[in-house]
């Protein structure tokens, strides 16, 4: 056929124009009609969509739902410390503080005490420091700790004054039994003495009165004793520990027989210190001729007076004197560890018992001190636990005997002791430390192969393991859960402070300050089971009940600049009294005369700061909220400061932006009020994407910062710190009863008075009823017509009268 | 060599028996069909175009208020079809009435066209709105 055409087209006589022509004609044809026909399809086909389109509006309900928080945890920045108060002080605006206290953070140049040698006011130093060289570093939990030392002057006290039985018998007080009576065939001073004589095999005691030597540092025991004919054992001295006689002396043994014997003892065994302290003489199957004779008794007892005093000077030899601001800058751990848990046969529940610390990291630590070596002072399983194999600690850690202490553990001291895993690197390590050493590592196992973390829970104890078993007798302290192994650094940075609760990573922390609350961020509050109860003996950071005072030697006499040091820095200028580049200063117990406790002090470090200073607080708050689909937050706090004219930021945090916001809505700067201790109620409200100020489980922060410039440290007050959400909008009920999907574009809103639109942009499945939520759509009171269009262009109606 | 070679041609072309007219004629002629046809081409271009736009346009009125703080009857138009639009003429009653022109949507785009005219409360109104085009967009609408 092509041929045929070729051939055709060869003996065609008309040109090649005629060709070009037809077959242009026939292009454009092909195209004019494609073109129409398929145009038109399509505006048919969108016509046609048109007309299957049915949507209907079901229903409208308007929705004003609000919810408001407070903070539920806090973290401090810097070096910013807790004072006071706890996250209950937050939830109104009621007067009722958490307190913090700024930290330094200006240029000034930093002077650490140099030595404890001096002695500038020519009195010796009273008291002991722990280690002085902790206070040239800090603050970093590690403390130079003063106690007080008892500087009174022992006197004697006598108790029985020459007693040589002369009076009626027995001597007031006195008792005896069988043969004991006063006779006068012997006496070593005046006529009488005390005197037993023998018979068949009698039996008989002398005894004291009771005497009163609780308070005592010695017992002095005198008397002149007589043995005629009494064998060993047969005449003994005998003193009364409080449950039993102990015999002391076997004073018929003697050789010397038938003549005055001086006794003469001093006694310092403390046991026999104590209100009803008694002396007696026994004898025993004395027969005839074995006689017994006491007389001259006199008992006199050193008198334990107490006065505990600290007088510690410490000394900066080197300071720039020049500078305008100097200042003193201490800070102090003044401990709040009021209690430990003293278990007696019962153990504590952590939470309902059901609160799982195996992670697939982890370190949970805690303080203890047995009664008896033996049991299980923790447990949630029978493959994650610690127990005793005779005086060394056993760990069943995702298996049977994981880890074994090299540590022998004794009764009666305080252990610290922490268990630190890792599955990932198959580590499992113990670190033991006790009150006078750090901890570090008692043992460790790098080829550990345990798993906890798939084990579950059968019960979680402290003072006892899964489910009571084996209750361990003595005391626990400061028990914690952190979801990390921690290293040995960390874990010596904080072994023997008490905690927020809000440190990262930490999750249970219970203090057992007389009660079972979990301040971490589990929340998981224990109970008691069995016998316990709280008792005031703590591992560390006992809370003193004495003021520590500091003093300034001015070259004369110590001029006293801070009557108790609190909690965490205390600053104090000292321009007037730094004039030469040697600076001392003396740590001074407030309660010098009649003081019978011991109290001891924290010292983490001593500063001289001179030059421009500056001071900032500087906390953040979190809390919880919801995921809920809000349209507007408002946030808000209502602060003091104990000094005027604070430059404040207030930030909340955009996780959007994964940051806080330096401009626009979550951050808000003001200068505080001139006047110190002015609450000011400060609050920002945000309509637009306000849910990019949570995160995806509904967690929001707020940060509060103070600077001021100068050396004047001050407090932040926190007086109310809120955050409220708003879901403010209108529920929109459609039904799409068409075959196709529809796509909603716009919704109308109209009363006589205002025909309001609002973009949409909205699905609707074939033979779908679902609601849509508009965010702040407000439906007018009374009557009014809502309508929705389609992007096809059909319109849907709802009317409410 | 090259010389030779020119010489030959020249030779030859001149020894050549037959007319350059017929050449020259077919050259003309496919020129002009060709001319032709672009003319034709770009005539049914434009042709196929305005036909296509007339055929794409489709605008619906979304919203129509009758406005007593202005006085005015607002209608809330929406381009849903393939070709901008511009409204060339608003009719009430059958009476043309002046509006906020030029009103102009391209596709997609909404918004208020605004009609002034003295609406009485009650009545209904018989609203034509009309593009360049001439589509009619016109319906009934009462005042409340």
């Amino acid at each position: 056929m092509l041929q045929a055409i070729t051939r055709r087209l060869k003996r065609e006589k008309r040109g090649i124009s005629t060709v070009i022509v037809v077959m242009l004609s026939l292009v454009l044809l092909v195209i004019i009609v494609g073109n129409v026909v398929l145009w038109s399809y399509q505006m048919n086909q969108l016509d046609w969509e048109k007309i299957q389109e049915r949507i209907d509006v079901i229903n409208a309900q308007f929705v004003n739902e609000t919810w408001a928080q407070n903070p539920t945890a806090y973290a401090l920045k810097g070096s910013t410390s807790w004072v006071s108060g706890d996250l209950l002080d937050l939830a109104a605006d009621d007067d009722v503080y958490m307190t913090f206290r700024s930290y330094y953070s200006g240029t000034a140049a930093s002077y650490s005490v140099d030595n404890d040698l001096s002695n500038v006011d020519s009195s010796s130093d009273k008291g002991t420091q722990s280690n002085f060289t902790a206070q040239q570093y800090g603050p970093d939990s590690i403390y130079d700790t003063l106690t007080e030392e008892n500087t009174a002057v022992a006197s004697n006290v006598t108790l029985i004054n020459a007693e040589s039985f002369e009076g009626p018998w027995p001597p007031s007080g006195w008792s005896e039994t069988s043969a004991w009576n006063k006779e006068n065939n012997h006496a070593y001073a005046g006529i009488y003495s005390a005197d037993f004589d023998g018979g068949s095999g009698l039996a008989g005691v002398l005894a004291t009165p009771d005497l009163d030597t609780s308070d005592s540092a010695a017992i002095y025991v005198d008397f002149w004793y007589r043995d005629d004919g009494c064998e060993s054992g047969e005449f003994v001295l005998q003193y009364y520990d409080g449950f039993f006689w102990d015999t002391v002396s076997d004073i018929g043994a003697t050789l010397f027989e038938g003549q005055w014997l001086h006794y003469q003892e001093t006694v310092t065994d403390s046991q026999y210190f104590r209100s009803d302290f008694r002396i007696r003489w026994s004898t025993n199957t004395n027969y005839n001729n074995d006689d017994a004779y006491v007389d001259l008794v006199t008992v006199t007892k050193e008198a334990g007076q107490t006065n505990y005093e600290l007088d510690l000077e410490a000394q900066w030899t080197n300071v720039d004197y020049t500078q305008a601001n100097e200042e003193l800058a201490i800070y102090v751990n003044t401990g709040s560890n009021s209690y430990s848990l003293d278990a007696t046969g019962g153990y504590m529940l952590v939470g309902d018992g059901t609160a799982d610390w195996g992670s697939t990291t982890g370190t949970i630590s805690f303080w203890i001190q047995w009664d008896t070596v033996a049991n299980r002072p923790w447990g949630q399983h029978t493959d994650m636990e610690a127990r005793f194999s005779g005086a060394n600690l056993v760990l069943d850690w995702g298996g049977t005997s994981s880890l074994t202490s090299s540590t022998s553990f004794t009764a009666g001291k305080w252990y610290f002791i922490a268990i630190v895993w890792n599955e990932n690197t198959n580590d499992l390590y113990l670190y033991v430390g006790d009150q006078d050493n750090p901890p570090s590592q008692d043992v460790h196992n790098n080829a550990w192969t345990g798993t906890v973390s798939t084990l579950g829970v059968t019960q979680n104890n402290f003072m006892a393991s899964r489910g009571g078993l084996d209750p361990t007798d003595g005391h626990g302290d400061d028990l914690r859960y952190w979801n990390i192994d921690r290293s040995l650094p960390e874990i010596q940075s904080d072994y023997n402070t008490q905690l927020t609760g809000s440190e990262t990573n930490l999750r249970s922390y219970f203090k057992l300050n007389n009660n079972f609350d979990d301040v971490g961020p589990d929340n998981n509050d224990g109970s008691s089971v069995g016998g316990y109860s709280f008792s005031s003996d703590v591992p560390f950071g006992f809370p003193s009940t004495e003021n520590l005072r500091v003093d300034v030697w001015t070259g004369a006499s110590w001029q006293n600049i801070f009557t108790d040091l609190t909690n965490g820095w205390n600053n104090v200028s000292v321009s007037s009294y730094l004039t030469s580049s040697t600076f001392t200063i003396r740590f001074k117990g407030s309660a010098e005369t009649s003081d019978n406790v011991q109290d001891s002090w924290d010292i983490d470090v001593a500063l001289l700061r001179v030059g421009a200073g500056e001071y900032t607080s500087e906390v953040e708050f979190t809390g919880l909220s919801n995921v809920e689909e809000w349209t507007q937050l408002e946030w808000t706090t209502n602060v003091g400061w104990t000094t005027g004219s604070v430059n404040v930021t207030l930030q909340l945090y955009n996780f959007t932006l994964d940051g806080y916001p330096t401009s626009g809505n979550g951050y808000i700067a003001y200068t505080s009020d001139n006047s110190p201790n002015v609450d000011e109620t400060i609050s920002q409200t945000i309509d637009t994407n306000p849910t990019d100020f949570r995160n995806a489980t509904g967690h929001w922060k707020i940060k509060i910062k103070g600077t001021k410039a100068g050396a004047t440290q001050f407090d932040l007050n926190a007086d109310w710190i809120a955050i409220r959400e708003a879901r403010l909008g209108t529920i929109v009920t459609f039904e799409n009863g068409g075959s196709l999907t529809t796509h909603l574009v716009s919704l109308w809103v109209n009363n006589p008075t205002s025909h309001q639109r609002y973009e949409m942009n909205f699905f609707i499945a074939p033979g779908e009823t679902t609601s849509y939520f508009g965010n702040n759509i407000v439906l007018p009171a009374g009557s009014y017509t809502l309508k929705v269009s389609t992007e096809r262009g059909n319109t849907a109606i709802f009317s409410e009268d | 060599m090259r010389r030779k070679k020119v010489k030959k041609f020249v030779k030859r072309f001149l020894r050549d028996k037959r007319a350059i007219t017929p050449v020259l004629s077919h050259l003309l002629l496919t020129v002009v069909a060709v001319a032709v046809m672009s003319l034709a081409t770009s005539a049914t271009f434009v042709i196929t175009t305005n036909l296509k736009e007339t055929m794409g346009e489709r605008v619906i009125v979304e919203d129509v208020w009758f406005n007593g703080a202005t006085g005015t009857v607002d209608v809330y138009m929406r381009n849903v079809g393939k070709a901008n639009i511009q409204v060339s003429g608003v009719y009430v009653n059958h009476v043309g009435q002046s509006f906020n022109g030029p009103f102009l949507l391209e596709i997609n785009d909404h918004g208020w066209l605004r009609i002034a005219f003295s609406w009485i409360s009650g009545e209904a109104y018989y609203i034509d709105i009309v593009t360049t085009r001439g589509t009619h967009v016109a319906s009934y609408y009462k005042a409340p």
